[in-house]
């Protein structure tokens, strides 16, 4: 699995091994609309490296909707915690849902979850709260450290959107496990290859 | 329709939205309304708007450009009871995540990108905690929408207008944030000289604020 988000990230992040101008006009209109953005930019012709930072983003979408899931259904999560961690996990099943259909739309391929990752045993409502937070803390960071690579402002525009979504749920997740809701001024920013020395021992 | 003509004036156009958040949470503090954890909370991230302060200041000037200046006062809401308080600072807050979501496209330099993407999260977080507070949706909605600087001025400008009383001052102020009764004001002053950043300095500088 490593492997394969390496290569998403190089992909992403070494515009000079691409293989350019093989996304249409059509394609990029598509994209656009997908977001309901009014952006008339020329998309095609970034198209190839933004979609790569998507397929990135959605292979961290896809972990934090599992953890979600499973969180939820191991039952342990209850009280005030319930319902955030409820409305989360319905919030990343939709980023999941809108980063694949946009990926498609635009030509490209949008990589598939896992059947299974490395998650700890949810047995206790403080440890999967703190599972949480480690996830929504690298998707945070992850998020932050991409948005330099991203050509097209439309895409900039959802994934700053989304970021938000993911820090709002930051958050919470860390005021309900006890600690600060907002440690500081400026929030931990990783860069491809710290998200993936984060991430990658839970992709397995 | 107002528009950025390079970074230092999206930058401006932050550090106008932060001076008023920085001026909103002393003045909310002072109040002695909120207790507990609640009080904390209010200082916590009063020191936050107050580091972003400092920060944005100190990259415009770094930039070659002239940081805005905090207006001497603002028209800040009455405000005698916690849930008045509370649903001020939420929404402020919600506003203010909004308006560095519509204007990041706007930004050049990719260092002042990632760390007004960055300043954006903790407005957000903020945000959501007061909303939790509240008993709100922390994060309303799945992908967040981001406010034109149109949008926002017009939420905005009723707090930035001058109050009778300290117009005059105000005016005999030269290089203050001068605003008149009649039209929204303008955020973003010309900067004087345009710089490119150094790509390592912008974000240690921010790291510092």
């Amino acid at each position: 699995m490593e492997d394969r988000i390496l290569n998403l990230v190089h992909t992403a992040m070494n515009r000079r091994t691409l293989l350019k101008g093989t996304i249409g006009a059509a394609a990029a209109a598509s994209i656009v609309g997908n977001f309901v953005l009014t952006e008339t930019e020329t998309l095609a012709a970034n198209l190839p490296d933004d979609l790569a930072i998507l397929n990135f983003a959605l292979t961290l979408e896809h972990l934090e909707a599992r953890a979600y899931k499973d969180a939820i259904a191991s039952g342990v999560i209850t009280g005030a915690a319930l319902g955030p961690v409820q409305a989360y996990g319905r919030q990343e099943a939709e980023h999941v849902a809108l980063l694949t259909g946009a990926i498609s739309q635009a030509g490209g391929k949008p990589v598939a979850e896992q059947a299974s990752y490395k998650f700890p045993a949810f047995t206790a409502q403080q440890g999967t709260l703190e599972f949480l937070r480690t996830l929504e803390d690298v998707g945070v960071g992850a998020y932050t450290g991409a948005a330099r690579f991203i050509q097209s402002k439309a895409i900039l525009t959802v994934a700053g959107g989304i970021v938000q979504v993911e820090a709002r749920h930051a958050a919470i997740i860390r005021l309900l496990s006890g600690v600060a809701p907002v440690p500081g001024p400026l929030d931990k920013v990783l860069t491809p290859d710290q998200t993936l020395a984060a991430a990658g021992p839970i992709l397995g | 329709m107002v528009t950025f003509n390079n970074d230092i004036e999206v930058l401006n156009y932050a550090l106008t939205l932060e001076h008023f958040e920085n001026a909103l949470y002393k003045a909310l503090i002072g109040l002695n309304i909120l207790t507990g954890t609640e009080a904390s909370y209010l200082a916590t991230f009063g020191q936050h708007e107050a580091a972003h302060v400092t920060a944005l200041t100190q990259t415009i000037a770094s930039l070659g450009g002239k940081p805005v200046a905090a207006q001497e006062s603002y028209n800040l809401p009455k405000i005698s009871d916690r849930t008045t308080l509370l649903t001020t600072i939420q929404t402020v807050e919600d506003v203010g995540a909004s308006a560095y979501l519509g204007a990041a496209g706007f930004i050049q330099n990719k260092d002042l990108l990632e760390a007004a993407v960055n300043i954006h999260n903790i407005e957000a977080e903020h945000a959501a905690v007061w909303r939790f507070t509240l008993g709100m949706p922390s994060a309303p909605d799945t992908v967040a929408k981001g406010r034109t600087p149109d949008e926002v001025l017009a939420i905005v400008t009723p707090f930035l207008q001058a109050s009778t009383a300290s117009q005059a001052d105000r005016n005999s102020t030269t290089g203050s944030n001068t605003t008149t009764t009649t039209t929204a004001p303008a955020p973003v002053p010309a900067p004087t000289v345009v710089a490119p950043a150094p790509s390592s300095f912008i974000p240690r500088r921010l790291g510092q604020g």
